[in-house]
């Protein structure tokens, strides 16, 4: 059995560790959410700044 | 209120995936195998058959010929053995499992036992049976698939990501037509670049979804299926895009070099997703005669989370692809009037 194949059934099925996937998947999930709300608020400051300095652009 | 939608499409992935992790798959029937004696025994997945001992039911199907079971001996609330009184000579060799209980419903095994070496007439015909139809068990549940099992939670995930790349390379494809409308680079440029650098990462999420569903339920992490290698081949293209861009130093020409290489890449999405899969043999679902899951298999227990989940991962998408849009007007501000660092 490859490693990849080993991994998916022999530790996390069979161990009871298809648990800890999900908990990591939402971890990627809410952590790539929380990234996109600092990038929002970084950028609304950014353009904020560059309105108050040239308010045409 | 200009934005207040931004947060609706991660706020619906975040109830996607507490249903995907949280409902349960409903009852269904695992494998038969031939135990001491000539008995059979049935193993099930969230089955509750010691809840129903006493009630259960066995029949034994082929073609139009019923039998029921005999002894029925509940073991466990997942393991039920059986005898089957076969006659000497049966109709065919394969025969598919019906178990019947008051608290799963009716639970059906295809091509359950095989009798190999038995002698088969198939003017044979077996008496008539009468067969009790049972409700569904109740309760909310994903359908349990044979073979597809407890990944059917995957079908949240790999299928809306993919309309939401094909939604977002539209959106590329228009933003590349109006940019060939003019001569000059315009904000369409910027626009399909954005919308084509979140459809790649669509599509690369969406093949690695579906090769990790591919193992678990065909068995291998890819075949060669005219779905599978259209989706990589245009995941590709989509990537070509990118590159073709980073290599060509003058804005105008960069301009008009991508945008009629992403109207052909739209063009490539279309032929060899949506059209010649459906001419070909495939083992994706709704594709070359194989039935999608929104013939029967989508019932209204995936429709309450793969709706709200396509619809997510669009608005997610659009929201990404406006990040990128920001990103880019602002670096294209401060190249040319540098700002004093935020803190």
């Amino acid at each position: 059995m490859n490693l990849l194949g080993f991994l998916s059934e022999s530790v996390f099925f069979g161990s009871g560790k298809a648990a800890v996937v999900l908990a990591v998947a939402g971890v990627v999930l809410v952590g790539f959410l929380v990234w996109m709300l600092w990038a929002e608020r970084r950028l609304s400051r950014l353009e904020r700044k560059i309105n108050e300095r040239d308010p045409r652009s | 209120m200009k934005g207040v939608w931004k947060p609706v499409g991660p706020l619906l992935l975040l109830y996607v995936a507490a249903m995907t992790a949280g409902v349960p798959l409903g009852p269904g029937l695992l494998e038969c195998t031939v135990v001491d004696g000539g008995a059979y025994a049935v193993r099930g997945h969230g089955t509750h058959f010691a809840d129903a001992t006493g009630t259960m039911q066995v029949f034994l199907r082929s073609g139009s010929n019923v039998m029921r079971a005999e002894n029925v001996d509940v073991r466990s609330e997942s393991v039920l053995a059986f005898e089957a009184p076969f006659p000497d000579t049966v109709p065919a060799r394969s025969w598919d499992v019906f178990v019947l209980s008051e608290v799963d419903g009716s639970l059906l095994l295809e091509n359950a036992v095989f009798l190999s070496d038995a002698v088969t007439d198939s003017s044979r015909a077996l008496p008539a049976v009468d067969v009790p139809t049972l409700s569904p068990p109740a309760g909310f549940h994903f359908p349990f698939q044979p073979r597809v099992e407890e990944t059917i939670r995957n079908l949240m995930w790999h299928v809306p990501l993919w309309f939401a790349m094909f939604v977002l390379a539209g959106m590329a494809f228009v933003a590349s037509i109006r940019q060939l409308g003019v001569p000059q680079v315009s904000a369409s440029d910027e626009h399909a670049r954005a919308a084509s650098a979140i459809a790649v990462g669509l599509g690369v999420a969406g093949l690695i979804t579906g090769s990790i569903w591919a193992r678990f339920t065909w068995g291998t992490w890819w075949v060669d299926d005219p779905q599978l290698n259209g989706a990589l081949v245009t995941t590709a293209a989509y990537g070509g895009y990118h590159i073709l861009r980073e290599s060509v130093d003058r804005p105008a020409m960069r301009a008009r070099l991508a945008a009629v290489y992403n109207v052909f890449a739209f063009v490539l999405l279309v032929i060899l997703l949506m059209i010649m899969p459906r001419f070909s043999e495939s083992l994706h679902p709704g594709k070359g005669g194989n039935p999608g899951f929104n013939t029967y298999d989508l019932d209204a227990s995936l429709r309450w989370v793969f709706y709200p989940a396509v619809l997510g991962w669009i608005l997610t998408a659009l929201w990404m692809q406006q990040l990128l849009l920001r990103m880019a007007r602002v670096r294209a501000l401060d190249a040319a009037k540098p700002m004093t660092p935020l803190p």
